[in-house]
């Protein structure tokens, strides 16, 4: 490092200057030499939440006596993968189905409800807000746009203007490198496609119907409610309003093999702003495999993201979730250089499909290079050698940090319950989650290192001033785009 | 409007139980106790932030805080003993180099060619001394190990660890499980006393970086200019720092602010969750307790005038609008208007509202917004704004149809349904952020900043409370045009 540190001028200060003797530190102890007691967390159990509904339904309920709110959340087993060939977009557009129900405005204007449906590669996601005095009119609410969407003509003519509607704006292109990274390395596989005007085109009113009528039902779908209402008395709520409700035979669409994408390319759209964005990343995995204890510790070391445990969307986990400062990542660009404010490493699992392992950051212009370097490096060298302080590091903070976060408070422990079994079809992992972290040893971290961080794969997506960034040069840090592989420009509206 | 006031503090309907204790140092803790779960969120503020700096060092408060995570004298080094020297030395080199600058500078300026100084910013003397200085930090590098103090948090299950630094607090976060605790009292005493500055000219790159991403959304400039143009001389109305303060952040400066600023009786500890007041008194003693109380701080000497005047601000960009940001001068945190003014604010920015129905609902506005969020002491006089934002493509249809209903507010009382609607989001909106214990710890901790903290549920009931007539004389009193500040952003190039 000697040599490697940004020295900036001391600027035209029109101060007196006047140095100011620092004040003589105070003694403190060691922080080691504190003696802290064992964890007291105690994992909840799955089956005092657990309740069966009828027709193979299973909810997951969370009193919180101290609060006057409720939150419903719907997992629903209809994922982008079921999309059918040539038709892209109708998962989505039965989930916009659900956004259409009479009077839904009204409703949520009037309870202060929040609302948010999504879908992605693994499900449909249906979460509803609102105070406890609303509950009757929220249940009643959910259960109609769980059961009765509205799956007409003039629905579907409404999703199709916003499916094709452009999203990217030059005003705001933060989100695109997240938008195009999974288009590049899933390619036309059906995890990677987004509605086009012919595949919505192709969307029929009775498509949407038997859609709806094959994966919503109640067999396909994990309930998590939780907040300022009883067991006992939830319990019936959601009955009466859900019920009755048929169960179905569900077959969700084989998903084929991923073809691979061609790797070390750096895909670029152009567009004047200060920074860029990037995203680095490759195929990563479908399922837990025994590494995967030893993956995550490998991770929070290199880019200290905790957004493992998060997979609203799987694929693209959300990029602000809990980092920390001192993953490999963070001190090479930011501790050490001042490169960047923000940049991090994910490794979330897929279940129907492979998520995506990537990175992700962002930088002045003449950082860019220099950032996309330290990611490359730093990708490959966590796979040669990790300290056996940081694994311990890691361990601390995987199972008493971000674990215990999973179950705090009721909607929390809820909705890590429905997410357990919706997605791993149970909670084993979590149960032997502590156990798991506490086993791993350094040869484990660097094995699954190896296997899972291959930069040999890696695809580079940015976004920003290409011009700006290929003519600058950091006055220390001196790196070139080229020397990760070749660049590729894309027009703004491809 | 005070009496109703008065009245509901005695209600108090949502007031918690608080612990609340004073070291003789004058540190105070406050503590909401919730057994629920094994954690607790846990902060520590500082009555200090952006007000306090100076024209041509903006930013210096928020460095401040990134300067706060690089070590200590105990920790963030691999030998103390060593390296005190070289830091020692580096204020002295920095000293040295502004004491030369200002020379040349004098010397440039007597003989009248001040203007030549700005094209040629450096003497022999001047590349001499930062050739050392430069060699001192490389030289100090070899005992850094800023990554150690954070370290702690994380291998004992901190998480949320951060800070923030506003016009008024900074503040560091962090949630640990609760039989952890004692780290946040050991980490935070040592940060607050013993703080060194290290890799200080890197992290001047991420204050850099964070200024850029502020410019990136396309509406910084354009509120930051309605924002500059709606006080005189409150610092609660500067930016938080520009890109051309950057290069003179100044290691002595911002280590006088520290040593000023952070002090025990400066200061509250905040915890919220799995553990009691005797608990936080008790550790909060043992790490606290030999840090002296100093000389008091003070307030900002700056008290914003009544505004008398109507202020109109332009901006045309290609980047951005078009849109309207219309400001009105408010009270602060504390004052008997303010739940008023708060009702009053989520009604104006009600899309189904009286302003909602004469614009979303005529096609006028593509959105429709109002905010109050941020909030100030009340003792700066008028503190801060209450904003309507607006987007539509029509602004010259769109300016009239707001300032109009606006008007009309101080003529006609606000009907019961929307009235009951606002009141409503305002309750749903505390009953969601009162679920995150960061969340709840951070409002008390802010409001004991600016006022009280049981003024933060105080301020929640009064709000429930108030009426049409109350709604009607609070428009009345600030909705005025002498107290307006109309942003009109149109998107077109500039010629």
């Amino acid at each position: 490092m000697s040599g490697g540190i940004l020295l900036l001028a001391v600027g035209v200060s029109l101060a007196v200057g006047s140095a100011h003797a620092q004040r003589d530190p105070i003694p403190f102890d060691p922080p080691e030499a504190i003696e802290l007691d064992d964890s007291r967390f105690v994992l909840p159990a799955p089956d005092d939440y657990r309740v069966e509904l009828d027709e193979g339904l299973v909810a997951f309920i969370a009193l919180d006596p101290n609060t006057a709110t409720v939150e419903l959340t719907a997992l629903i087993g209809a994922s982008r993968l079921d999309d059918p060939e040539g038709k892209a977009g109708l998962v989505a557009a039965v989930a916009y189905g659900m956004c259409q129900v009479e009077g839904l405005g009204d409703h949520l204007y009037a309870m202060d409800a929040r609302l948010s449906v999504t879908t992605d590669n693994e499900q449909t996601r249906l979460h509803l807000s609102l105070l406890t005095e609303d509950l009757d009119e929220g249940i009643a609410l959910f259960a109609e746009m769980l059961k009765r969407p509205k799956l007409d003509e003039a629905t579907l003519d409404d999703y199709r203007r916003a499916a094709v509607r452009p999203l990217w704006n030059p005003d705001d292109p933060r989100k695109r490198p997240e938008y195009e990274l999974p288009k590049l390395l899933y390619g036309n596989h059906p995890a990677g496609r987004v509605p086009k005007e012919a595949s919505v085109a192709a969307i029929t009113v009775s498509n949407l119907q038997s859609f709806h009528t094959q994966y919503y039902v109640p067999n396909n779908v994990v309930l998590a409610v939780s907040g300022g209402i009883e067991r006992e008395p939830a319990t019936a709520a959601l009955r009466d309003a859900l019920f009755p409700w048929k169960r179905g035979r569900v077959r969700h669409a084989d998903v084929p093999e991923i073809p691979k994408a061609t790797p070390r390319k750096i895909h670029v759209w152009k567009v004047e702003r200060l920074q860029g964005w990037m995203l680095v990343g490759h195929l990563g995995r479908q399922g837990r495999e025994d590494e995967h204890a030893a993956l995550e510790v490998a991770n929070y070391i290199l880019g200290g993201n905790g957004a493992i445990w998060k997979r609203v969307h799987p694929e693209i986990a959300p990029a602000r979730a809990q980092g920390h400062f001192d993953a490999r990542f963070f001190v090479e660009s930011r501790g050490k250089r001042g490169l960047s404010n923000d940049i991090s490493s994910y490794v979330p699992v897929g279940f129907r499909a492979p998520a995506l392992t990537y990175a992700v950051t962002l930088g002045r212009p003449e950082s860019i290079a220099f950032l996309l370097k330290i990611i490359d490096d730093e990708w490959r060298k966590i796979g040669e050698d990790v300290e056996g302080g940081d694994i311990e590091i890691a361990k601390g903070a995987l199972t008493q940090g971000y674990f215990q976060m999973r179950y705090a408070g009721a909607h929390a422990t809820a909705l890590s319950f429905a997410e357990e079994l919706f997605f791993e079809g149970g909670h084993d992992w979590s149960e032997g989650y502590i156990e798991r972290i506490r086993a791993v040893t350094k040869v484990e971290v660097l094995a699954a290192a190896r296997k899972y961080y291959r930069p040999e794969d890696l695809v580079a997506v940015l976004v920003g001033p290409l011009d700006q960034i290929q003519s600058s040069e950091h006055p220390l840090y001196k790196a070139k785009l080229e020397d990760f592989g070749e660049i590729i420009v894309h027009g703004w509206n491809e | 409007m005070s009496f109703a006031f008065l009245g509901l503090l005695l209600l108090a309907s949502t007031m918690p139980v608080v612990g609340e204790a004073e070291l003789d140092n004058g540190l105070r803790i406050l503590v909401l106790e919730d057994h629920s779960q094994p954690r607790v969120a846990c902060k520590i503020l500082t009555r200090f932030g952006a007000i306090v700096e100076e024209p041509g060092r903006f930013g210096s408060a928020h460095f401040l805080e990134h300067l706060m995570f690089k070590g200590t004298a105990t920790i963030g080094t691999h030998d103390w003993e060593a390296e005190k020297p070289i830091l020692d030395e580096i204020l002295e080199l920095e000293r040295d180099i502004i004491q030369e600058r200002n020379r040349a500078r004098s010397e440039m300026r007597e003989r009248g060619v001040y203007h030549d100084f700005k094209h040629a910013e450096t003497t022999p003397e001047l590349e001499h001394l930062m050739s050392i200085l430069h060699e001192k930090i490389i030289e100090d590098e070899r005992y850094v190990d800023t990554e150690e103090s954070n370290s702690y948090y994380q291998r004992t299950g901190g998480t949320r660890l951060t800070a923030q630094t506003e016009q008024e607090y900074m503040k560091f976060d962090i949630n640990l499980p609760s039989e952890k605790l004692e780290m946040f009292f050991r980490i935070e005493a040592d940060r607050m006393v013993n703080s060194r500055w290290r890799r200080f000219d890197s992290e001047v790159g991420i204050l850099w970086e964070q200024r850029l991403g502020d410019l990136n959304r396309a509406d910084t400039v354009f509120k930051e200019a309605v924002a500059s143009a709606s006080g005189v001389v409150s610092p609660v109305y500067w930016n938080e720092g520009y890109e051309t303060d950057f290069p003179i952040l100044e290691r002595n400066y911002t280590r006088r602010l520290y040593e000023t600023w952070f002090v025990p009786n400066n200061t509250i500890v905040v915890l919220v969750g799995d553990t009691t007041l005797e608990e936080a008194e008790r550790l909060t003693k043992k790490y606290f307790d030999r840090i002296p109380r100093s000389e008091e701080t003070h307030d900002t000497f700056a008290v914003e005038p009544r505004p008398d005047h109507y202020v109109r601000v332009e901006m045309q960009t290609p980047h951005f609008g078009p849109a309207l940001d219309i400001r009105h001068r408010i009270p602060g945190v504390g004052h008997p208007d303010r739940p008023a003014v708060e009702l009053l604010g989520e009604i104006l920015g009600d899309p189904r509202g009286p302003i909602g129905a004469a614009t979303v609902g005529e096609g006028l506005a593509t959105s429709l917004a109002s905010n109050t969020v941020v909030t100030h002491t009340n003792r700066f006089s008028f503190p801060a704004t209450l904003n309507v934002v607006a987007h539509g493509s029509n602004l010259e249809a769109l300016e009239p149809a707001i300032i109009t209903t606006m008007e009309s507010l101080r003529t006609e009382r606000v009907t019961d349904d929307v009235i009951r609607a606002a009141k409503k989001r305002r309750r749903a909106y505390w009953e969601r952020r009162r679920l995150n214990w960061d969340d709840v710890a951070f409002d008390m901790g802010h409001y004991a900043i600016m006022d009280s903290w049981q003024t933060l549920f105080r301020e929640m009931d009064a709000l429930q409370e108030v009426t049409a007539d109350e709604l009607l004389a609070t428009a009345k009193k600030y909705l005025t045009k002498t107290n307006r500040i109309v942003g009109v952003a149109t998107r077109e190039p500039v010629q």
